[in-house]
């Protein structure tokens, strides 16, 4: 009741504005002062909103995306680390159960892993060595040439 | 224009992938800076959220009718996350100003003038303070709000909240942002005493 007399707040004409208002926003409805409060904020909201935002910087974003892709090599490549870890673990176990035995069994030795200590530890030294994850390279050439140019939607 | 992935040798998802993120990555960007108030931040967040895309995207991205509303609700949460981890930080950089445009819509009775503008370094930083007193939520239903023009039920879904409980998180984000910022800006010229 006393809601129709009172004139809203700002802050009440702003969760009108937001489409959040409580039951007092009914007062717009009949108070043409107020209706025309939230008329100007509608306009000035919308002025705002349809004005386009600075793009953001490209070769910020460009960075981001290289480290997308440099984080998305690093993870192809995983199965492969394993891989060499497994194998590194096995030939070391196998290494440890050998040496621990005062007599290996000829069963034992003929699964031995077909790697080398030696090929391993180039692989590795190979891989260290290595800016850039291998799965990855493909993509950092991309990065290379210019910036494509990129719209911003609204 | 067609980007990189291709180049990688996995099957059908790299090229539609790449050109995906190239489109949404300028918008995706800015809703983290608006989210985090730090350009530095947003940044990282947005190299997690398309990681966390691409991650998800073989399984996901034939079932999805709308890619743009999957990799927001992606960002949200990723803001959200680092929101909430702030609090245990014992020292947060600088945020950048933000719109200091949004104070004119936080004081309806007030026009844009010599004022406002004078004072407008001052109000951008007030701004990114201010925002910095919301709470996760609070702070990620008046970005999406007010920034992104997001409808409540959009907001609602997006948050996995109910309407109501997003309306309850934007009118307390507006009153806190209004109290943080009143000798900005004229008081309510409401009657409300
Ligand atoms: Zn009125």
């Amino acid at each position: 009741m006393n809601d129709k007399l009172r004139h809203l707040d700002d802050e009440q004409l702003l969760l009108s504005l937001y489409g959040a208002a409580g039951p007092e926003a009914a007062h717009l409805g009949s108070c043409p002062e107020c209706a025309a409060r939230l008329r100007r904020l509608e306009a000035r909201r919308a002025a705002w909103l349809a004005a386009p935002a600075p793009p953001p910087n490209a070769a910020r974003l460009r960075d981001q995306r290289a480290a997308v892709y440099a984080a998305i090599g690093e993870k192809r490549n995983r199965p492969y680390w394993r891989l060499i870890q497994a194998g590194a673990l096995a030939c070391s176990v196998l290494a440890a159960v050998l040496l621990y035995r005062p007599a290996p069994a000829p069963v034992e030795t003929a699964s031995q892993p077909v790697i080398t200590d030696q090929e391993l530890f180039n692989d590795v030294a190979d891989m260290m060595n290595r800016e850039t994850p291998i799965a990855a390279e493909p993509l950092m050439a991309l990065f290379a040439p210019q910036e494509s140019q990129e719209s911003q939607q609204p | 224009m067609a980007e990189p992935l291709a180049a990688a040798g996995a099957a059908t998802r790299p090229s539609d992938f790449s050109g995906w993120m190239l489109a949404e990555q300028p918008r995706i960007f800015r809703l983290c800076q608006r989210m985090l108030g730090d350009s530095d931040e947003a940044g990282s967040a947005t190299q997690d959220v398309f990681l966390k895309a691409y991650q998800a995207w073989d399984r996901t991205a034939a079932e999805l009718d709308d890619p743009s509303r999957w990799v927001t609700r992606i960002a949200v949460n990723t803001c959200l996350d680092r929101l909430r981890s702030r609090r245990w930080q014992f020292w947060r950089k600088r945020p950048d100003g933000p719109d200091e445009e949004i104070i004119l819509a936080m004081a309806p009775a007030r026009e844009p003038d010599g004022e406002a503008q004078v004072f407008a370094g001052q109000i951008a930083r007030r701004l990114a303070e201010a925002l910095d007193q919301l709470s996760p939520r609070q702070r990620a239903v008046f970005t999406l709000r007010h920034f992104e023009d997001y409808a409540l039920e959009e907001i609602a879904s997006q948050l996995g909240l109910d309407v109501g409980t997003v309306k309850a998180h934007l009118a307390r984000a507006i009153a806190k942002l209004r109290e943080e910022l009143k000798d900005l800006y004229g008081m309510s010229r409401g009657e409300r005493s």
